[in-house]
């Protein structure tokens, strides 16, 4: 009997402090995380402009990798990172940065034919990607 | 010859000062806040990737936000935002549109901050609804450089849910605040 008692404790426990730690945890970095889908700037936006619908369908939301030319480069008042990849004739890729890992993608320039992946949030003016890191070049 | 030049750098310039009135951005900052007393922790989430037009002629504006573009310190509570309160897959967007109605009150040649009284419809989660603000708009050289405004929505309005079980700790009415900092819309 005691030992059960012990063992639920033990589990119940465990559970809470599960629950605390998820509750609690931070928004996390996308930096470990492998894209669903790789494409060129330009693929991309033009999937967008053809069908939002479904690019959202299979993108939203998701992290994704795309590669392409830096149109614009600007840092906003909270210090974080926001990189502009060319597209259409209009419409680009806005990618902001994830601050704690932007360091190495201020050394962009316009220009520039870069890899970056993010978070997939849909299409404004940009298609906006958020929390992006630069993507290894191995994946 | 130089002075030729110059001639046509004036009015060249004096062209660009002329002709523009309209203030665009990329990259508007709009929070949302949800806290209530008795929340356990701050229901707040940022977005700095909203676009955002102003046409200074004729004082109408729109802006545009990306549900899943908010940014939350817990990563539960924006999943919880998304998934089970705005549906961001559903509804991805955002869009007010509307009128600065005094617009004839901010003159663009006089450097200040105007309060501004706007007024339009917002949809979001699918339902549209009137929404009325007061704002302040900052002239800086010719220009409309920044925009802010602070307005609450109540979330029924917007047919978003509040489940019973934690309706004291989500307010349900939301402060929505609007920071825009504005940039001459190119006519290129």
């Amino acid at each position: 009997m005691k030992r059960i008692i012990l063992t639920a404790s033990i589990f119940l426990t465990a559970a809470v402090a599960f629950g605390y730690y998820l509750f609690n945890k931070p928004h996390g970095s996308i930096i470990d995380e492998t894209p669903i889908f790789s494409s060129k700037a330009v693929g991309l936006v033009d999937e967008y402009e053809a069908d939002e619908n479904s690019a959202n369908t299979k993108y939203l939301g998701k992290v994704i990798e795309v590669e392409g030319t830096v149109s614009d480069k600007s840092m906003d008042e909270k210090g974080v990172l926001n990189i502009t990849l060319k597209g259409g004739d209009l419409a680009g890729i806005g990618c902001q940065f994830d601050k704690n890992f932007q360091t190495d993608a201020m050394g962009f320039k316009n220009g520039d034919q870069v890899k970056i992946k993010g978070i997939c949030t849909g299409i404004l003016m940009d298609v906006v990607l958020v929390d992006c890191v630069i993507s290894d070049n191995s994946n | 010859m130089k002075k030729v030049l110059i001639l046509i750098a004036l009015i060249i310039s004096a062209a660009n000062t002329q002709a523009q009135t309209k203030f665009f951005t990329k990259a508007g900052k709009i929070t949302f806040d949800a806290t209530t007393p008795s929340s356990p922790d701050k229901i707040f989430g940022s977005n700095d990737k909203a676009t955002s037009v102003i046409d200074a002629s004729s004082g109408a504006m729109e802006f545009a936000l990306l549900m899943k573009a908010f940014s939350f310190d817990k990563a539960l509570m924006q999943e919880h935002f998304n998934e089970n309160y705005v549906e961001s897959d559903k509804y991805p967007k955002a869009v007010f549109k509307g009128n600065i109605t005094n617009m004839k009150d901010v003159d663009l040649k006089k450097d200040g901050t105007y309060t501004v009284k706007v007024k339009g419809n917002l949809t979001m989660h699918g339902v549209t609804k009137e929404v009325n603000a007061d704002g302040k708009l900052t002239v800086k050289g010719g220009a409309i450089v920044n925009g802010v405004s602070k307005f609450n929505v109540l979330l029924s309005d917007f047919n978003v849910a509040i489940p019973s079980l934690v309706k004291d700790k989500v307010a349900s009415e939301a402060k929505i605040t609007v920071d825009i900092n504005y940039d001459p819309l190119k006519a290129s």
